[in-house]
């Protein structure tokens, strides 16, 4: 059990990392960016057309619809894993 | 002031201040003056390319008026210390641990050419911080209508009371923030005019900043790092402009990009407060797998949180650790950050 959710995090984390990799066409790889790092501000300086760009991409490629009240959830790679593996339950807290 | 990391209190101030503050800035606004901040100016022709080879972020791409956090490394990919760059036409402003100060200034002076002057402005600047979520207005109250609206990581020179005075949006509480760096004989002046803009203000000390910065995940260069672990480790990555040709400790980066990583931080969350000592042990069914870096009760979650270094293998988000407390072992579960969803957060996306 405790290796199976270690396994899906890990993959899980790898995937949003190359979705933002490719939507966003930064110049990075997924091993360059860390989990907890913000997304705006200080971390990595996205902008709100980032943010739309990820949501659609989230919505394409990991199959979950990110309501509009919900921005809090791109805080990090962290908290859009959590979003995505709660199936759009989770709001970005713990 | 309650130490985040083992749960005592330690001199000088109590525990109502802190509760006092972290109120403050979690609801309201709170008024301190930074004095554990160094002050360094850079400036001459070869300024941008002397910080641009000294420290990891970009300079070159660092636009006037804007602030970068960013990182000096050594040789071997460690932290010498973090500094918030500003650039002001040219002329840089670089800000840091006080502590840390010294070294940074030699390490700079030891880099630099003919052409560049630094100077330690740590003695004649004070900082005044004003930070909380009913803090967005204070800066143009004060200020005039020149600081109103300041981006984040932004920053302006005007004139108070005759004064001239930085005013620039930076904070690590997640609320929002303002430095003033004003003439240090005038940062009396510079708090009453603020305490006058916002008469509700809690003018106090730094005491709940650990915590208020460990509910944010914001790095926090004295509590974070315990164990000689290096800028990626501790998740520093977005300090780091990995393409960059050239800048101290590079070179270890890039090995251990290329290597992976042994160890990375990771936050984690307990239902209860965890008495804990210094890098007490993490363990995964009776194996040592990490230890505490970092740890504190949130009275906004009312839950414990922290900071662990864990074995790359298990430094995931969402699974049970047991840490080993005054009290026996206890269960923690690594979670993702910043653990807390602020006011000020919240008001921005409105």
């Amino acid at each position: 059990m405790f290796d199976e959710r270690l396994t899906q995090r890990r993959e899980l984390v790898t995937r949003v990392k190359e979705l933002l990799v490719r939507a966003l066409q930064l110049d990075l790889t997924p091993d360059e960016i860390a989990e907890d790092s913000p997304l705006f501000g200080f971390g990595l300086g996205l902008d709100s057309i980032d943010a739309l760009t990820i949501i659609v991409g989230i919505e394409d490629e990991l199959g979950v619809v990110i309501p509009e009240d919900m921005p809090y959830i791109f805080r990090s790679v962290n908290t859009i894993a959590d979003f995505v593996a709660s199936g759009g339950a989770r709001d970005g807290t713990v | 002031m309650t130490d985040a990391r083992d749960g005592r209190m330690g001199a000088g101030a109590t525990a109502s201040d802190l509760e006092r503050e972290y109120a403050a800035i979690r609801t309201g606004v709170g008024i301190s003056t930074v004095d554990d901040l160094a002050k360094l100016v850079v400036r001459g022709d070869g300024a941008a390319e002397l910080l641009d080879r000294f420290v990891a972020g970009n300079v070159a791409r660092l636009i006037e008026n804007s602030i970068r956090w960013t990182a000096v490394l050594d040789e071997r990919g460690r932290l010498v210390a973090d500094v918030q760059l500003y650039n002001d036409f040219g002329e840089y402003l670089i800000t840091c641990d006080a502590d840390a100060g010294g070294v940074v200034l030699d390490l700079l002076r030891g880099d630099a050419p003919g052409d560049v002057e630094i100077e330690d402005h740590t003695d004649r600047l004070a900082a005044v911080a004003v930070e909380g979520p009913d803090s967005l207005d204070l800066p143009a109250a004060v200020a005039g209508p020149d600081a109103a609206g300041l981006s984040l990581l932004r920053f302006t020179r005007c004139t108070i009371g005759g004064d001239d005075v930085t005013v620039a949006r930076i904070g690590f509480t997640g609320e929002f923030g303002y430095l003033f760096f004003v003439p240090r004989e005038r940062a009396g002046e510079i708090v009453a005019r603020l305490r006058d803009a916002a008469p509700a203000a809690v003018v106090g000390g730094r005491s709940a900043h650990d915590l208020l910065r460990l509910e944010m995940r914001s790095f926090n260069r004295k509590l974070d790092l315990v164990r000689d672990e290096t800028a990626l480790e501790a998740g520093l990555h977005w300090m780091i402009d990995f393409r960059k040709p050239e800048f101290r400790g590079r070179d270890a980066v890039a090995a251990e990009i290329a290597a992976g990583l042994r160890r990375r931080s990771i936050g984690f969350i307990a239902a209860e407060p965890l008495s804990l000592a210094r890098e007490a042990p993490v363990s995964h069914e009776g194996t040592t797998v990490g230890y505490v870096a970092n740890a504190g009760w949130s009275p906004s979650l009312e839950r414990a949180i922290g900071l662990a270094y864990l074995d790359e293998r298990f430094a995931w988000v969402g699974l049970p650790y047991e840490v080993e407390t005054d009290a026996g072992p206890r269960t923690i579960e690594t979670a993702s950050a910043p653990f807390l969803l602020t006011e000020s957060t919240k008001r921005a996306a409105r």
